[in-house]
C-alpha cells in the first residue's frame, strides 16, 4: 500500500536506537518520550510517558511485562498488519526500548489470528534480531473478534481466559498480566520509540485506514491534524458525492460530509463527537440511509460485545432493535428521546471503552442527520429509498415507558 | 492490596474481614470516607460497597457476593466519587482515605432504573419458579416435590409447613393458582402441585405429633388473641405460637375451621381429617381454643387488652351473604346460602330434599357448594350465572364436576324477580345478558338483552352471589376503620389503625380463597412477632411489600418431552348422587412420587423482585404483539411440528447453558488454581448443589447467586429469538380453564365409551397403602 506523506514509522529504520536507549537511564528515556509528545495510538491517546512511569512506580521489585497490541480489532483498519509486514524490525526495537524503560525482561506481540503475513514477518524479525533485542519476545494470538483488542480482554486472553473486559482501576500498569504491572501499548505507539530516541522527533503522524467510496482505499500515514477532507484526497479522492464520514471504526460516530474540515487529531475528533478509535475513515456516499448504517453498526456491536456488563450487553441489542424497528417503519417519535436515554446510560454505566464509546454513533447521527430519522419515523419511508424492512413488530420484550 | 489481589490469596493468608468476624477486626487499619455527607469508618482495602452497607446504606447490588472476587458486571452498585468523571462500581473499588462518595442521587436513580429495566426486560427465565410466585404463600414447590420424589414425605411436609400449616386441607380445596402458571403446562399439562402437598399432609396427619417447620421457640411471655378460627386465624395462631408467643383463639362457633368446616361440604373436605390437621395448632405449647365466644357480643377488643393480651388478630371472615335486590326475595323458599351450608354441615335439617327443584344464582365457590349439596340431597338443581363459564369464580374442575353430577348450568342470565305461587316461591324470572364493552378490570361487562325474559320453575331459590364481613359490632370499636366494602382497613403490615390490632383473611380482603387467607395469616403472625419485639411497623410493611413483590416475567420455552399428569382417582360420577363421600380418593405413594418426580424448574432467591420495588422500573408486560420478532410472522405451525421446534429449542437452551457454565468454569479456573477463600467448586458440581434442598433452605446462598451470574452472559442468538417468537405469550390467567375444556371433552369421550366406563367405576384403593388402580383416569 503506498504511503504518500512524509512517512515515518512505516519505513523509518533507526538501527542504532536500541543501543542509544540502553545508554540512557530509564528515567532519562522516559523524559525523552515525554518530550516527543507521544500519545497512545490504540485509540484513547493516553501519553505513553505517563504509562511508562506508572509501570515503573508500581513494579516495586516485581518484573513487569510489555504487551504490544497489534491486534487490529477493526477488520476495516489493518494498521498493525501493514506496519509489521513493512517494518517489523523497528516495531520490535520499540518494544525492546519500552522494556528497557520499565525493566521488563519478557514481552508479547499480540496479533489477530488472521494476520498470517504480519505474524511471519514478526517471527522472522525476532529470529534475525535475537541478540540485538536482548529480551524474550513471544508472539501471542488473540481469539478473533472485536473485543480481543481491548486491553483488559487482551490480558484475559493471555491468561487463557475468554476475551472479557475487566473493571479498571486497577489498571494494567499496576495489575496486568498475572497481576503484575504490565505495559499494554499499541504496536504503532511502540514503533515510534526508536525514532524518538534516535532522531528526537515529535511523534506527529498517525496511520489511518481510508475505506468506502474512495479511489484507493488503504492504509496511509498522515500528519496528526490533517483535515478529514485531505485524508480522503490522499486516498485518491472520492468515487461519488459524499453524505458522511464515519471516523473511528465500529464504535465511531458518523460526521456529515460538510464537516470534512474537521482535523484528524485525538482532541478535535472528540470535540466533533467521535474519537480516534481504530483510525478508520470511511467515506459514505449519498444514497446511504444513515439510520440503516447506525443499525448495522449496532448489530455488529451487539454481536461483538463481551457481554459482562449489562448496559452494553443489553443496550447494544436494544438499540439495534429500536433502529431496525425504525427503518422497518415501526418507529415512534418517543424513540428518539429513548435512544438518547439509552445512549447516556450506556456511556455512563458501561465497563469498558466499547460500551462507553458506542453511543457516539447515536449522538452524531441523530445530531448530523436528523432528517433521516425524521423521515423514517414520521413519513414511514426511507429517505434514500434503500431500506428493506426486517421487522414486523417492534423489538420489545416488555413495553417501555 | 487491591480487591483483585485479595481474592487470589490462599485462604489462610487472607486478611480477616468484617464479614469474617462480624465487626472491624482489631488491628485492621481503618480510614475515614464520606458517603452522602456522612462520615464512615472503613477498613483499608475493603470495597466501598462493604463500608457503605455496614454504615446502613442500601446500595442496590445483584452480582456482588462477599465470597466472590468482584465482577462489576451488573452495574447496579455504581456510585459517584469525587475525582472520577464517571460512576464507578462500589463493589469493585477499594476505599481510599478521604473519598467523597454519593451513593444515592437523582441521576444515579435514573441510571440504575434503566439498568434494571434492561435486566428485567432481557430476563428470559424465572429465577423463582412461577408456581412459587403463583401460590400466595410461596411454598417452595420444587423443593417439596423433590423431597417427595425421594420419598422423604415428613421432610416435604416440614418444608411446606414453613409457609402453609395445612397442606391436606389446601390439597382438597385450593383453586390452584400455582398450577395455572406451571411451565410444564406450556408443553402438556401442569404438575399436580396441589394434590401432591395434599398427599404429604395426609401422610403426616397419622403421626402422633405433627411435624413443625422448626422447633417451637422458647416462651416469650407475650400473649396473642386471635379472633376467628378460620384458615387465616389458625395460620396466624400457628406461626405466632411457633415464635414462642402464647395464643388464645376465640370463635363464635363451637368448633374450629371457619368456612372450611361450616361452609365447604363434607364431600369436598372430610371434617374428621380436617380436625386432625387443624389440631396440629393445639399440639403446640401455650395454645388454647375458646369456642362459642362472639366478638361484639361476649367480649370486645378492649376486653382482650384488659385481660393482658399484647396483640389481637381479627380473622372473622365473611359470613353475611350479599343481598339479591329483586322483588320476591322475602318469599318463603328463598334460602340464605351460608346459613344453608352451615346447617347442613352441623347435621341440622335443611329445607331442601328429594324431588325439589332448586335454582342457585351465582358462579362462585358458594354457588357450587349449595348446588352440589342440594343435588346430594336429591334435588333437581340449576345454576344460573350472568357471565360465561370462563368468568366463574369457582375452579373449573368444580364446574365440570357439577355438570357431570347432573346439575344444569345456565349462562348469561340475570335474575329479575321471584315468581310467587301459593304464597311461596314458584319460579324465578331471568333476563338474558350479552357481553358489552370491557370495564375497568378488562372483563367484558354483561348487558341485558331487552325482551329476552324467561322463567325457570322451582320451589327453592338460593342466591349465592358473594359474601361480606359481618361488622355490626364495629359500632362499638371506633378505633378500627372499615371500608365501603365492609372490610377492615390495615396497613401493609396488616395492622389496623389501632396499634396492636391486626386483621387478615376474608375480613380484610373481602371474600377470597383459603390460600390467600393462609398467606395473610402467615404475614400477620410475622408482623405481630415484629410488633411484639418493638420494631418499626412502617419498616415491616416495606419489607413485606418487597418480599411479596411479584416479578412480571415472560414465559420461557419448556424443554421436556410430554409426560401426562398422574390423575387424582375420583369417585365415579354416578356414585356421587345422594352421597357425601369424599370425591377425591387421594394419591397413593407411587402416584405422588411419580408426579413429584417430574422435572423441576430452577429455584432460588433473587434480588430482582426487591429491586423492582425500590427502583420502580417503568416496564409493564407487553401484549403479544410487542414481543421479539425478527421476521414477518410465520403462519401457525401445526401442533406436532411446533412441539418439535420447541423441543429443538429446549436442546438449544440447554446447550447454551452448558456453554455458559463451561465459560464460567474457565473463568473460575484461575481462581481455583490459586485457591480462593472458601471453595469454589466447578460449575456443574455447584449446580447440583444449588439444587439440593439444604442450599435452598439457606436461601440467599452463594451458589444460587453464582447461577444468576452465570445466566447473565449467556447470549441470545437470532435463532433463539426467532424460535421464541413462535411461542412467547404473556402469562394467561385463564389457561387452565381452557385446559379444563379439553379435559372435559376427554372425560365426555370416556363417558360414552362403555369399556372405559367400567374402568371409571373400578373400586378406589386405599390411599395410604398404595394399591389404588392408577390407570383409571390417565387419559
Ligand atoms: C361455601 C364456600 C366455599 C368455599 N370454597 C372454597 C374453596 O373451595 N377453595 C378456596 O380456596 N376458598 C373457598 N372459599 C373461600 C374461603 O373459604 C374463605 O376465603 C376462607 O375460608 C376465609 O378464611 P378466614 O379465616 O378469613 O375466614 P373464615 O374461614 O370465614 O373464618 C372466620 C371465623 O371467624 C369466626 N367469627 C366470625 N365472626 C366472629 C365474631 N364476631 N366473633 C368471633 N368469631 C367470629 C367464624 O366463626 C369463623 O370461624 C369458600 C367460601 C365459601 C363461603
Ligand atoms: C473494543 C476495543 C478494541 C480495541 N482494539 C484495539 C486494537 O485492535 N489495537 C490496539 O492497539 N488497541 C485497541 N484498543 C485499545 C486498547 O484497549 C488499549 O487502549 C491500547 O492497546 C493501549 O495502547 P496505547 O496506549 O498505545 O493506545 C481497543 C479498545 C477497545 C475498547
Ligand atoms: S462495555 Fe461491552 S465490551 Fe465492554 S465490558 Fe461491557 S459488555 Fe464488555
Ligand atoms: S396451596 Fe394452592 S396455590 Fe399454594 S401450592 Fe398448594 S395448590 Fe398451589
Ligand atoms: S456491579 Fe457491583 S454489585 Fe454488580
Amino acid at each position: 500500500m503506498p504511503a504518500r506523506t512524509a512517512a515515518r514509522i512505516l519505513d523509518g529504520e533507526a538501527r542504532g536506537a536500541l543501543q542509544r536507549a540502553r545508554s540512557y537511564l530509564p528515567e532519562q528515556l522516559i523524559d525523552a518520550v515525554e518530550k516527543s509528545g507521544l500519545r497512545g495510538r490504540g485509540g484513547a491517546g493516553y501519553p505513553l510517558a505517563d504509562k511508562l512511569r506508572a509501570v515503573r512506580r508500581n513494579a516495586d521489585g516485581r518484573q513487569p511485562y510489555v504487551v504490544a497490541n497489534g491486534y487490529d480489532a477493526d477488520p476495516g483498519s489493518p494498521l498493525a498488519r501493514t506496519l509489521l509486514a513493512r517494518n517489523a524490525a523497528t516495531a520490535l526495537r520499540g518494544i525492546a526500548i519500552a522494556a528497557h524503560a520499565v525493566d521488563a525482561k519478557e514481552a508479547f506481540v499480540y496479533l489477530h489470528p488472521g494476520a498470517t503475513e504480519a505474524r511471519a514477518a514478526v517471527e522472522r524479525a525476532i529470529a534475525d534480531h535475537q541478540d540485538e533485542l536482548g529480551i524474550a519476545i513471544e508472539v501471542a494470538l488473540g481469539p478473533g473478534g472485536f473485543m480481543g483488542g481491548e486491553e483488559s480482554a487482551l490480558l484475559a486472553v493471555l491468561e487463557s481466559r475468554r476475551a472479557m473486559a475487566r473493571q479498571r482501576p486497577p489498571y494494567p500498569a499496576s495489575q496486568g498480566l498475572n497481576l503484575r504491572p504490565t505495559l499494554v501499548s499499541s504496536i504503532e505507539t511502540l514503533a515510534w520509540l526508536p525514532l524518538v530516541v534516535e532522531e528526537q522527533v515529535r511523534a506527529s503522524t498517525k496511520l489511518v485506514s481510508v475505506t468506502g467510496a474512495v479511489s484507493h482505499p488503504g492504509v496511509y500515514e498522515v500528519a496528526l491534524g490533517t483535515s478529514l477532507g485531505d485524508i480522503v484526497s490522499e486516498a485518491g479522492g472520492t468515487t461519488a458525492k459524499l453524505k458522511g464520514l464515519h471516523v473511528g471504526g465500529p464504535t465511531g460516530g458518523i460526521l456529515n460530509a460538510t464537516r470534512s474540515d474537521t482535523r484528524f487529531d485525538f482532541d478535535d475528533l472528540r470535540v466533533a463527537g467521535t474519537h480516534m478509535g481504530s483510525a478508520q475513515v470511511r467515506a459514505i456516499p449519498v444514497g446511504t440511509c444513515i439510520v440503516n448504517e447506525a443499525a448495522k453498526l449496532f448489530a455488529y456491536l451487539a454481536r461483538e460485545s463481551c457481554a459482562i456488563c449489562v448496559p452494553c450487553r443489553v443496550g447494544t441489542k436494544r438499540v439495534q432493535g429500536i433502529l431496525e424497528g425504525m427503518y422497518s417503519g415501526l418507529g415512534r417519535d418517543s424513540d428518539l428521546p429513548w435512544l438518547d436515554e439509552l445512549g447516556d446510560h450506556m456511556e455512563r454505566f458501561s465497563l469498558c471503552g466499547f460500551g462507553i464509546t458506542a453511543p457516539s454513533i447515536l449522538r452524531t447521527t441523530m445530531r448530523e442527520f436528523p432528517d433521516d430519522y425524521r423521515i423514517h419515523i414520521q413519513d414511514m419511508r426511507c429517505p434514500e429509498g434503500s431500506c428493506t424492512p426486517v421487522r414486523s413488530r417492534r423489538y420489545e420484550t416488555m413495553a417501555q415507558p | 492490596m487491591s480487591l483483585l489481589e485479595r481474592y487470589t490469596q490462599p485462604s489462610e493468608s487472607q486478611i480477616p474481614t468484617v464479614a469474617h468476624v462480624g465487626e472491624i477486626p482489631s488491628g485492621q487499619p481503618t480510614c475515614t470516607i464520606w458517603i452522602d455527607g456522612k462520615e464512615v469508618t472503613a477498613v483499608v482495602g475493603e470495597s466501598i460497597l462493604r463500608a457503605a452497607q455496614r454504615a446502613g446504606f442500601e446500595v442496590p447490588t445483584l452480582c456482588d457476593d462477599e465470597k466472590l472476587a468482584p465482577a462489576a458486571a451488573c452495574r447496579m452498585c455504581l456510585v459517584e466519587i469525587e475525582g472520577y468523571h464517571r460512576p464507578m462500581p462500589s463493589c469493585h473499588l477499594p476505599v481510599q482515605p478521604g473519598m467523597v462518595i454519593t451513593q444515592a442521587s437523582d441521576s444515579l436513580f435514573k441510571l440504575r432504573r434503566q439498568n434494571l429495566e434492561y435486566i428485567l426486560s432481557d430476563h428470559n427465565a424465572y429465577c423463582m419458579p412461577p408456581c412459587q410466585v403463583g401460590c400466595p404463600t410461596h411454598i417452595d414447590i420444587p423443593g417439596y416435590l423433590e423431597l417427595m420424589a425421594k420419598g422423604q414425605h415428613v421432610e416435604a411436609a416440614r418444608l411446606v409447613k414453613e409457609v402453609l400449616p395445612f397442606p391436606y386441607m389446601l390439597g382438597l380445596v385450593c383453586p390452584k393458582p400455582c398450577q395455572e402458571v406451571c411451565r410444564r403446562g406450556l408443553v402438556e399439562e401442569e404438575i399436580a402441585i396441589c394434590q401432591c402437598h395434599g398427599y404429604t399432609g395426609e401422610m403426616v396427619m397419622e403421626m402422633d405429633q405433627a411435624p413443625t417447620p422448626f422447633p417451637q421457640l422458647p416462651a416469650t411471655g407475650k400473649r396473642v388473641a386471635v379472633v376467628g378460627a378460620g384458615p387465616a386465624g389458625l395460620t396466624c395462631a400457628y406461626y405466632a405460637a411457633l415464635k414462642g408467643h402464647a395464643v388464645t383463639v376465640f370463635d363464635m362457633m363451637e368448633k374450629q375451621g371457619g368456612i372450611c368446616r361450616y361452609g365447604i361440604p363434607e364431600y369436598r373436605l372430610p371434617k374428621v381429617k380436617l380436625d386432625k390437621e387443624l389440631n396440629s395448632v393445639w399440639q403446640l405449647r401455650d395454645t388454647e381454643f375458646k369456642g362459642g365466644m362472639t366478638l361484639g357480643r361476649d367480649f370486645s377488643i378492649d376486653d382482650l387488652f384488659t385481660q393482658g393480651y399484647d396483640a389481637v388478630f381479627l380473622g372473622i371472615g365473611c359470613w353475611r351473604s350479599n343481598d339479591l335486590p329483586i322483588p320476591g326475595i322475602d318469599l318463603p323458599g328463598v334460602i340464605e346460602a351460608i346459613n344453608y351450608l352451615r346447617m347442613n354441615a352441623e347435621g341440622n335439617p335443611v329445607p331442601v330434599g328429594k324431588g325439589q327443584k332448586v335454582v342457585v344464582v351465582g358462579g362462585g365457590f358458594t354457588t357450587f357448594d349449595c348446588a352440589r349439596t342440594s343435588r346430594r340431597l336429591g334435588a333437581e338443581v340449576t345454576v344460573v350465572y350472568r357471565r360465561s363459564r370462563r368468568e366463574m369464580g369457582a375452579h373449573y374442575s368444580e364446574v365440570d364436576d357439577a355438570e357431570h353430577e347432573g346439575i344444569r348450568l345456565e349462562f348469561f342470565a340475570s335474575p329479575v324477580k321471584i315468581v310467587e305461587k301459593n304464597g311461596r316461591v314458584g319460579g324465578i324470572e331471568f333476563q338474558r345478558m350479552a357481553l358489552g364493552e370491557p370495564d375497568a378490570s378488562g372483563r367484558r361487562r354483561p348487558v341485558p338483552v331487552e325482551g329476552s325474559n324467561f322463567t325457570i320453575e322451582c320451589d327453592t331459590v338460593i342466591p349465592a352471589i358473594g359474601q361480606l364481613p359481618d361488622l355490626d359490632f364495629f359500632e362499638k370499636e371506633p378505633s378500627v376503620r372499615k371500608t365501603k366494602r365492609e372490610t377492615i382497613v390495615t396497613n401493609g403490615a396488616l395492622m389496623t389503625d389501632r396499634p396492636g390490632v391486626f386483621a387478615g383473611g376474608d375480613v380484610q380482603m373481602g371474600a377470597r380463597t383459603v390460600i390467600e387467607c393462609v398467606a395473610q395469616g402467615k404475614l400477620a403472625a410475622k408482623a405481630i412477632d415484629r410488633y411484639l419485639a418493638g420494631d418499626d411497623m412502617a419498616r415491616v410493611a416495606e419489607e413485606i411489600a418487597q418480599e411479596e413483590a411479584v416479578p412480571e416475567l415472560i414465559d420461557i420455552v419448556p424443554y421436556k418431552p410430554e409426560e401426562p399428569q398422574v390423575r387424582m382417582p375420583m369417585l365415579p360420577f354416578p356414585d356421587r348422587v345422594q352421597s357425601f363421600q369424599v370425591i377425591e380418593n387421594g394419591y397413593d405413594k407411587a402416584a405422588a412420587e411419580k408426579e413429584a418426580a417430574q422435572p423441576l424448574p430452577p429455584s432460588g432467591t433473587c434480588r430482582l423482585p426487591r429491586l423492582r420495588v425500590r427502583l420502580q422500573p417503568r416496564l409493564h408486560p407487553s401484549g403479544p404483539q410487542q414481543v421479539h420478532q425478527l421476521h414477518p410472522v410465520r403462519p401457525n405451525l401445526p401442533g406436532r411440528h411446533r412441539c418439535e421446534l420447541l423441543r429443538a429449542h429446549g436442546r438449544r437452551i440447554r446447550r447454551d447453558r452448558d456453554d455458559a457454565m463451561e465459560r464460567l468454569a474457565q473463568v473460575h479456573r484461575l481462581r481455583l488454581v490459586r485457591g480462593v477463600r472458601g471453595d469454589v467448586p466447578d460449575g456443574r458440581a455447584d449446580d447440583a448443589r444449588a439444587r439440593s434442598a439444604d442450599v435452598r433452605a439457606g436461601r440467599d446462598s452463594v451458589h444460587l447467586l453464582r447461577r444468576l451470574r452465570r445466566g447473565l452472559p449467556a447470549r441470545c442468538t437470532r435463532r433463539d429469538l426467532e424460535l421464541r417468537a413462535l411461542d412467547v405469550r404473556p402469562l394467561r390467567p385463564h389457561r387452565s380453564r381452557e385446559r379444563g375444556a379439553r379435559r372435559r371433552a376427554v372425560v365426555e369421550a370416556i363417558g360414552r365409551d362403555p369399556a372405559r366406563r367400567t374402568q371409571l367405576s373400578a373400586p378406589a384403593g386405599d390411599p395410604t397403602t398404595g394399591s389404588a388402580p392408577l390407570g383409571r383416569m390417565t387419559v
